[in-house]
């Protein structure tokens, strides 16, 4: 039977907000990890002729404050993600100070589903913006 | 003699199972059940509720799901809902 005072805990409207950052060796070690080794976001002069100001923050990377998001994040530890979504609208760069926003936007009585509004943003920009689903198990 | 409004709630459930199962090509009436869909397994089926609730403007509680049996009582839930709206 599942424990509806932890449930309850879940309400549509409530945000969570953080700040984080990449840094070089962070994008090394994903390109290791993920086996992306793309020079648009390890090398400054291709990205650089590419027409960025600096190497790319892999958008994948950017992401997985999505599984921080549901990992880390929640009222309790028993949201499992199931799915995502991510638009990249601006590049981010290493050492970007960067603030990760989520709004639960729709929560299901019926299936214990939850649904966030995703959005990063640099200052006032809004850099990637996406939806992030879990259910629940208690 | 279906009810025609039940027929027409089956009849704006279908895109959503095609979309949730994508499969084009399914159907569903009033006796399907999650036996005879491929791929209906528990994720799926939160995946099919959430879809319904949101084109519906509904929701439900987790006793009103696990009384269904079929695609049928789902139409029936939906119309009571629409009509206590």
């Amino acid at each position: 039977m599942p424990n509806l005072a932890l449930w309850d805990k879940y309400v549509e409207g409530m945000r969570v907000e953080w700040s984080f950052s990449f840094s070089r060796e962070d994008m090394q070690a994903f390109s290791v990890l993920s086996q992306d080794s793309n020079p648009i976001h390890l090398d400054e002069t291709f990205a650089q002729s590419k027409g960025f100001d600096a190497p790319l923050i892999y958008g994948l990377l950017l992401s997985s404050q999505m599984s921080r998001l549901v990992g880390e994040k929640m009222p309790d530890k028993n949201a499992i993600l199931t799915g995502i979504q991510m638009e990249f609208i601006q590049p981010a760069y290493p050492n970007d100070q960067l603030i990760f926003s989520a709004d639960l936007i729709n929560k299901s009585d019926a299936t214990h589903a939850l649904e966030f509004k995703c959005m990063i943003k640099k200052f006032d920009n809004t850099l990637c913006r996406g939806l992030v689903t879990a259910v629940w198990r208690s | 003699m279906p009810n025609v409004n039940v027929a027409g709630i089956i009849s704006q459930l279908i895109p959503i199972f095609c979309d949730v199962f994508d499969d084009d090509e399914l159907t569903i009436d009033l006796s399907t059940t999650a036996e005879d869909v491929d791929g209906w397994d528990s994720l799926a089926h939160i995946r099919l509720i959430v879809s319904i609730e949101k084109f519906f403007g509904l929701r439900f509680s987790a006793a009103e799901i696990s009384d269904l049996e079929n695609v049928g009582e789902m139409a029936e839930l939906i119309l009571r809902k629409q009509a206590n709206a």
